[in-house]
């Protein structure tokens, strides 16, 4: 018999949002700053679409807001992204579940980089950054390269009944 | 959902959710640790593997070093005696330059283009939202945000950020911006084209707003540039302090004098 890893799920998704917080704000060098993947709201998509009825909109709101004070930014801007993106993938989780790998890496490139557009509107709304083209685009593409790693990464915290 | 972000907009811009933030910041606090191991690790193996010729030779150069220093400050002392004595005739304030207490960069914003830093002290070591920042060589920012254990820095070149700056030569007045194209420049703003302003001139804070203290080196001038369709002159500036490389800054200990009017609307150094 297989080692059964009896972790509780808010446990293992702890780790997983402290993980990707963490990835989030380690500080890159300057010319990979633009090209960071959205950790977060790829944590997001993945478990909104996984169990909607486990985390849903508010966790994502609440998700937002921490993310918000970890970079220091104005608060509730992060809120709002994930929000979107949490609703997308919570109406949408019967259509992203059957998608091949390489659909739903597409999927997430559009979702993420909606979910980019909106926080720069709002940045530059709140003078807080300012308009300079649309390279803050490029981290949608990576976390769409990374997504079919990430799902499988992902498949290991998961408990084995659910898949 | 959405009306209760909204909200969280309009408190924001009034700053009613400081306490939200202060709480949130004792969560973020083991994340921010655990995002600076990675350049603590890099710098301890710089530190047990460096050779034993490198070590001499900074050694010989830091001596080098010491030695400019202390001569350079024992002209500025009787500059500063100097000095003292006349404000003393002048009843100014502004002259108190606070206690300084070290602290350390451990993280900078991810936006690129929002100039922001996180230093490793916080609201538990008394710092104070509008605190000057200086590293070394120059001025840096002033606090923003300030959470329990970290605060964020706002550099003097966000382009949110303005100094009160004076030149060093004939104590001509201006008020420094960030870029706004986010280069880690300073913009002149307002400087007519009488104005008395060369490039290679040196600019150094002018106490006003009461948020830096006074006579800190900010930066050089380094283009003017005269469109004459423009109202005003072109001039941007070079920040002396290495705002993107430097680790170790100073923190400067507002008197109780100077806390007053600390207010991010009020004091002329504040973003708006």
């Amino acid at each position: 018999m297989k080692l059964r890893l009896t972790v509780s799920p808010y446990f293992s998704g702890l780790c997983v949002f402290v993980v990707a917080s963490v990835l989030a704000i380690i500080p890159l060098p300057l010319w990979v700053v633009n090209l960071r993947p959205e950790f977060v709201p790829m944590v997001v998509i993945y478990w909104v679409s996984a169990s909607p009825s486990r985390v849903g909109v508010g966790t994502a709101w609440f998700l937002g807001l921490f993310l918000d004070v970890l970079e220091g930014s104005v608060l509730g801007i992060n809120g709002l992204g994930l929000v979107l993106v949490a609703y997308f993938a919570s109406s949408q989780h019967r259509r992203f579940r059957m998608l091949r790998p390489l659909q739903q890496a597409c999927t997430v490139v559009i979702v993420i980089a909606l979910y980019l557009t909106l926080l720069q509107w709002l940045r530059v709304i709140n003078g807080e950054s300012i308009y300079n083209g649309f390279s803050y685009l490029f981290g949608s593409l990576t976390s769409g390269l990374l997504w079919p790693l990430f799902v499988y990464l992902f498949s290991f915290t998961r408990p084995r009944t659910a898949r | 959902m959405m009306i209760s972000i909204a909200l969280m907009f309009a408190d924001n811009r009034f700053g009613y959710v400081d306490g939200i933030r202060y709480g949130f910041g004792f969560l973020a606090t083991p994340i921010y640790w655990l995002s600076d191991v990675p350049s603590v690790v890099s710098s301890a193996f710089d530190d047990s593997f460096t050779a034993r010729s490198e070590l001499v030779e900074q050694n010989k150069q830091l001596e080098q070093k010491l030695l400019v220093a202390q001569h350079e400050l024992g002209l500025l002392e009787n500059v500063a005696f100097e000095n003292s004595r006349l404000l003393e005739l002048d009843q100014s304030a502004n002259a108190i330059f606070g206690e300084v207490s070290p602290a350390e960069i451990i993280n900078t914003s991810p936006d690129p283009s929002s100039k922001k830093v996180l230093i490793n002290k916080g609201a538990l070591d008394d710092v104070v939202n509008g605190q000057a920042v200086l590293d070394a060589n120059g001025l840096m920012g002033q606090i923003d945000q300030v959470m329990p254990t970290t605060s964020w820095v706002l550099l003097i070149t966000d382009s949110q950020h303005q100094t009160p700056v004076e030149v060093n030569r004939n104590g001509e007045r201006a008020l420094a911006r960030g870029s706004s194209r986010g280069l880690g420049q300073l913009e002149l703003e307002f400087v007519t084209a009488s104005q008395d302003i060369r490039v290679g001139d040196k600019l150094v804070s002018s106490g006003m707003g009461s948020v830096y203290p006074k006579n800190y080196p900010v930066g050089e001038v380094e283009t003017i540039n005269r469109d004459p369709g423009l109202n005003f002159l072109t001039v941007k500036v070079k920040p002396f302090a290495n705002l993107d490389s430097t680790r170790l800054v100073l923190l400067v200990k507002p008197s109780s004098r100077e806390r007053i009017g600390l207010n991010r609307t009020e004091s002329a150094g504040a973003s708006f």
